[in-house]
């Protein structure tokens, strides 16, 4: 077969195809799109912020005990260095920077192999407070069953953070 | 057997794995011809005046070319039409890449965009996808399908 | 009891000839009349008249919110809109002015402000430097209001809100605020917004000595460890008052939910305004 006639083909083709898809528009029961749109498309949306879903759970659940849970404290070295629950893996939370991938990996990892199955986190309790918010991003970034501590370490250790 | 009744028989699976893919493709966007012209628009190459028509066409298009490589039926012409397509996108692609139209950042309405966000795996996967339609148009000997049947003869 | 029906029914079409007398509405074909009255008919007012819009457009004195809620239909409908989208956006708009809850505490003494400080409205948006839609919406609604009729009576404040992850966000959020704090805000955001496309951490830079500065001391300000502590108490209020997307505007602390567009805000301003001076 030609090239010539070929593409001839091919132009016969995507015309009918065309000619289908123009009367289906103007058919179809629910509407199709005016043949040239008026107004521009809204083809930005506003920014989310990202970060996953988390529930909150009291200070004094016995699950934080459990050896299926797995602790991460987000709070700056110097509080977890003062006092942290034992077994509890430190995360500092940075308000602006996301955790580092390789840090984030190693994460995953340690979790696996501890054979947790939920995921604690628990900050200074402030307004915002870190605990919830390290806990949405990791949630976000695809770690499952995050929960965050209610009121963080002042609940926890029972004396306010100086 | 020699090479080229090889490649010819490998057209088979060439074809029904093309043609799946754009069928099923193309159904959404049938569907839903205005997200279709939202995610048109965010590439930001065509007209206004042009969005809808192209949201209306091209999936009928790519719906009769991947129809026609499924079952076989004037396999050369249909596979001209989806390499056609596919240098296309990827200039489309490619120009939206340099530009640097960042789809990953979750600030853009489409929602292709947020499924699918382009980067150079993108333009990998389309030219592997180009390379298979031009392999099928080079290759095609007409051994399954209706063109066989019509014709009981290879061209 | 059959009585109220005829009134109502009496008063329904003495608002038919009346609602067309916005100047908005006037301008619609039959098609888009049918439609506007449709909902028109049937939406109510949420403050100066418990009625629906038709209803209270009859009766005298009109209330003005009638007359501006009846041209943003009229706008929405000649610009195509389809009746659900327009229900839902009168109901966002209404949740917007007569929400419940406290207003959201925003420190407008760290914030950057822009216009008279005894101005009676005072409109917070929350933003990323990098936001692509904030480098749309926001210069041309704060044209809008510095240079037109709501300058009087409309304070502007920028809070920095930088998207978590976004590629660039940190430094171009510590740009602003060490423009904020070398007292160029207002020229650097507008010019980086409208190089949006050109942004690296070389070209912000450039950019604060097109506005004014110089570089060594651009550069100073910008690595000094205080403005990485404002850009993080602003994040952290905009985290507070529930900021989940950028941009997110207030309107005297109360967040808007409407439709975010320069047309939409700029109405919704003008009814804030009108609405606390009586």
């Amino acid at each position: 077969m030609k090239w010539c006639s070929l593409l001839a083909e091919a132009a016969v083709v995507a015309a009918t195809a065309a000619a289908a898809a123009l009367v289906f528009n103007t058919v179809r029961p629910n509407g199709g799109l005016p043949l040239i749109a008026r107004t521009p498309y809204q083809v930005l949306v506003p920014c989310p912020e990202p970060g996953g879903a988390v529930q909150p759970i009291p200070a004094d659940d016995p699950a934080l005990s459990y050896d299926r849970t797995f602790l991460i404290d987000a709070r700056p070295a110097e509080e977890f260095n003062r006092q942290h629950l034992p077994g509890a893996v430190h995360l500092p939370y940075d308000w602006l920077d996301p955790v580092p991938d390789g840090d984030l990996q190693q994460l995953v990892e340690a979790i696996a192999a501890s054979g947790a199955t939920r995921v604690a986190v628990y900050g200074d309790g402030g307004r915002p407070d870190n605990g919830e918010h390290l806990g949405r991003e990791i949630s976000g970034r695809g770690i499952k069953n995050v929960f965050f501590v209610s009121g963080g370490a002042p609940e926890l250790f029972g004396v306010a953070t100086p | 057997m020699n090479a080229t009744r090889i490649a010819a028989w490998l057209t088979v699976p060439a074809r029904w794995y093309l043609g799946l893919l754009f069928v099923a493709a193309c159904l959404h966007k049938i569907a839903d011809p205005h997200s279709f012209a939202i995610d048109i628009s965010t590439y930001d190459i065509l007209p206004l005046s042009l969005v809808n028509l192209a949201a209306i066409t091209l999936p009928w298009i790519e719906l009769a070319a991947g129809a026609m490589l499924l079952v076989g039926w004037r396999v050369r012409t249909s596979s001209v039409l989806i390499a056609g397509m596919m240098a296309v996108f990827l200039a489309a692609l490619m120009v939206a890449l340099a530009r640097g139209l960042d789809m990953s950042c979750g600030c853009f309405a489409s929602q292709g965009a947020d499924e699918d966000p382009i980067s150079r795996l993108t333009i990998l996967r389309d030219l592997w996808w180009l390379g298979l339609a031009l392999f099928v148009l080079v290759f095609d000997r007409g051994l399954v399908g209706i063109d066989h049947l019509l014709d009981r003869r290879p061209e | 009891m059959n009585r109220p029906f005829p009134i109502a029914m009496i008063i329904t079409l003495c608002a038919l000839p009346t609602w067309a007398q916005t100047p908005v509405c006037e301008e619609l074909t039959v098609g888009q009349r049918r439609l506007a009255e449709t909902i028109l008919d049937s939406e109510h007012l949420y403050d100066c008249c418990d009625n629906t819009i038709s209803v209270c457009l009859a009766t005298q004195p009109a209330c003005s919110l009638a007359e501006r809620l009846a041209d943003n239909v009229c706008r929405r409908v000649a610009a195509g809109q389809d009746e659900q989208r327009i229900r839902r956006a009168l109901s966002r708009r209404a949740r917007s002015m007569v929400g419940g809850g406290a207003p959201a505490e925003i420190d407008l003494q760290s914030a950057v402000v822009l216009g008279p400080n005894d101005a009676p409205v005072t409109l917070v948006i929350y933003a990323c430097a990098r936001c692509p839609y904030c480098s749309r919406l926001i210069p041309e609604l704060v044209e809008a209001i510095r240079d037109g009729p709501l300058q009087e009576n409309v304070r502007l404040a920028f809070r920095i809100f930088p998207i978590r992850g976004h590629e660039g966000s940190t430094p171009a959020g510590l740009a602003f605020q060490t423009a904020a704090d070398l007292d160029v805000f207002w020229p650097f955001m507008l010019y980086a917004y409208g190089h949006f496309d050109d942004w690296t951490e070389e070209a912000q830079v450039r950019w604060a000595t097109e506005v004014g500065l110089e570089r060594k001391v651009f550069e100073t300000q910008m690595a000094d460890p205080s403005t990485r502590a404002a850009l993080v108490e602003s994040k952290k209020e905009g985290l507070v008052n529930g900021v989940e997307a950028t941009p997110t505007i207030f309107i005297n602390g109360r967040r808007w939910v409407g439709d975010l567009e320069t047309v939409e805000l700029v109405d919704g301003l003008e009814e804030v305004v009108i609405r606390t001076a009586q």
